[in-house]
């Protein structure tokens, strides 16, 4: 190893490096191959490390190791689990690549549409201004939001169900207008295409070809899906995308969580199966 | 003191007070996190749920002792990673022992197919090539993004000692994942 020890090559990577010493850093960098190797080898392994997912205890995982700890702590029986709506992916999260996909590209709808496809069916998007004050931060779950989560799960019609009104597809749109940006790069650290995010569809109001579109009425609807995935938001959540897909199975619904660090983008889905499936055009 | 730290304080008096509410509360804030490290550190499913569990019986049976000098989820990490290690350890000692004689197919439409997409293969199965102790560095620092200071904390090393399990888990973690030229001498560990 030259000059630049493990610290020094971390340091510079998470950017803690004085600005001189770090210009010294890269010059030197630049002419040792062994010191920009060894810093190319922890750059690869970072990023990668950084784009991974979070890993989630899904509902009834939860549920069960609630249960199981008041059993064995002798304490009064678990409350009733959480409802489907909960944040934590199904196992079906294999589904979420091709998902992603189509939030880039419902992302664009001018109004939250309900897409009447066996492939796809509806967006919602809103974003958000949070402040990231901790360095361990938990997920945050209904009634223990601050007061800037309270605004958007407020317009969501969400939090601790005390809001007159029920959310719908549209009211969550016309409450917080999507960031493009914010999506695309979430749409990348998600794996997906970001050439799909544009306002394309903005401009003449129809849905992508591919989907038809679903009846007027559909669009009000009050929607347990997309409560489903807006329940619990995670605290640093600076924008999040909500898409779905009706299978055979049930209804899912797949959120993109986008942190102020795109790095920490999470997606996730929910399989449903109590969601009504409304009729759809043709 | 964070927020979070100073609510898990209130937490853990409200449930010594006997609110069982309480309880599931701080469980809520901190399983998903405690999971995602055991399942990092494990790769299997079945065994992480195992470990997390293990984690919260063994940090709620003692919780009457914690002392809040340092945060309650830098204890509960700690706790959750040295259940892990447990983990490794008797996974080790079965490896060891031999195979039975009907072992069941490999089931590919089990859940663990949808649990490894869920995880980005690539990376887990780099990570699992990655020895244990320069793991759990990366896992808490890179995966979990705690800070050096509390990683060194709750693994209960110099600061020093964290960096360098970083860098040479992500070393490893690079080689693993294919993408290297060769790369010179390993620095020594502290």
């Amino acid at each position: 190893m030259h000059e630049n020890d493990p610290d020094t090559i971390l340091a510079l990577l998470d950017g803690s490096l004085e600005a001189s010493r770090a210009r010294a850093v890269e010059a030197h960098m630049a002419e040792c191959e062994a010191c920009s190797t060894e810093l190319g080898t922890q750059r690869i392994a970072l990023e990668a490390l950084q784009g991974a997912p979070r890993a989630y205890l899904t509902a009834a995982e939860s549920a069960d190791l609630h249960q199981t700890l008041h059993r064995r702590l002798g304490l009064a029986p678990s409350p009733a689990p959480r409802a489907a709506g909960s944040r934590r992916p199904s196992r079906l999260t294999v589904l979420v690549g091709a998902a992603v996909v189509l939030i880039g590209v419902l992302a664009v709808a001018p109004r939250l549409s309900f897409f009447g496809s066996d492939e796809a069916d509806s967006v919602a998007l809103a974003s958000r201004d949070q402040a990231q004050d901790e360095t361990m931060q938990p997920q945050a779950v209904a009634g223990e939001n601050d007061a800037a989560d309270a605004t958007t799960i407020a317009a969501a019609g969400l939090g601790d169900g005390a809001s007159p009104e029920q959310p719908t597809r549209s009211n969550l749109y016309a409450a917080n207008a999507p960031d493009l940006d914010v999506i695309r790069e979430a749409v990348i650290a998600a794996g997906g295409d970001s050439t799909k995010v544009t306002r394309e569809f903005e401009d003449d109001g129809a849905p992508p070809p591919i989907l038809g579109e679903a009846p007027a009425e559909a669009y009000d609807r009050p929607d347990t899906c997309v409560d489903a995935g807006l329940a619990e938001l995670p605290d640093t959540v600076d924008a999040f995308v909500v898409t779905g897909a009706v299978t055979s199975e049930g209804e899912i619904v797949v959120v993109a969580y986008v942190p102020a660090d795109v790095n920490d983008t999470v997606v996730l889905s929910h399989l449903v199966p109590s969601c009504t499936v409304v009729d759809r055009s043709p | 003191m964070t927020h979070r730290a100073a609510a898990d304080i209130d937490l853990i008096k409200r449930y010594l007070g006997g609110d069982v509410g309480a309880f599931d509360e701080l469980m809520r804030a901190h399983e998903d996190r405690v999971f995602g490290i055991c399942l990092r550190m494990l790769r299997d499913r079945d065994q992480a749920l195992d470990a997390t569990q293990e984690t919260f019986l063994t940090v709620f049976r003692k919780v009457d002792r914690y002392q809040a000098q340092a945060a309650f989820s830098t204890w509960l990490y700690r706790v959750a990673v040295n259940a892990c290690y447990d983990h490794l350890r008797r996974s080790r000692r079965r490896q060891a022992d031999p195979l039975p004689e009907n072992l069941d197919p490999v089931d590919v439409s089990s859940d663990d197919q949808f649990t490894a997409v869920e995880l980005r293969p690539d990376i887990e199965v780099a990570l699992q090539a990655v020895a244990a102790e320069f793991r759990a560095a990366v896992v808490l620092v890179d995966l979990e993004g705690l800070a050096l200071e509390t990683a060194a904390e709750l693994l209960g090393v110099p600061v020093g000692t964290v960096k360098s399990r970083v860098f040479r888990g992500r070393r490893q973690l690079a080689e693993r994942l294919g993408n290297l030229r060769a790369v010179p001498e390993h620095p020594k560990d502290e």
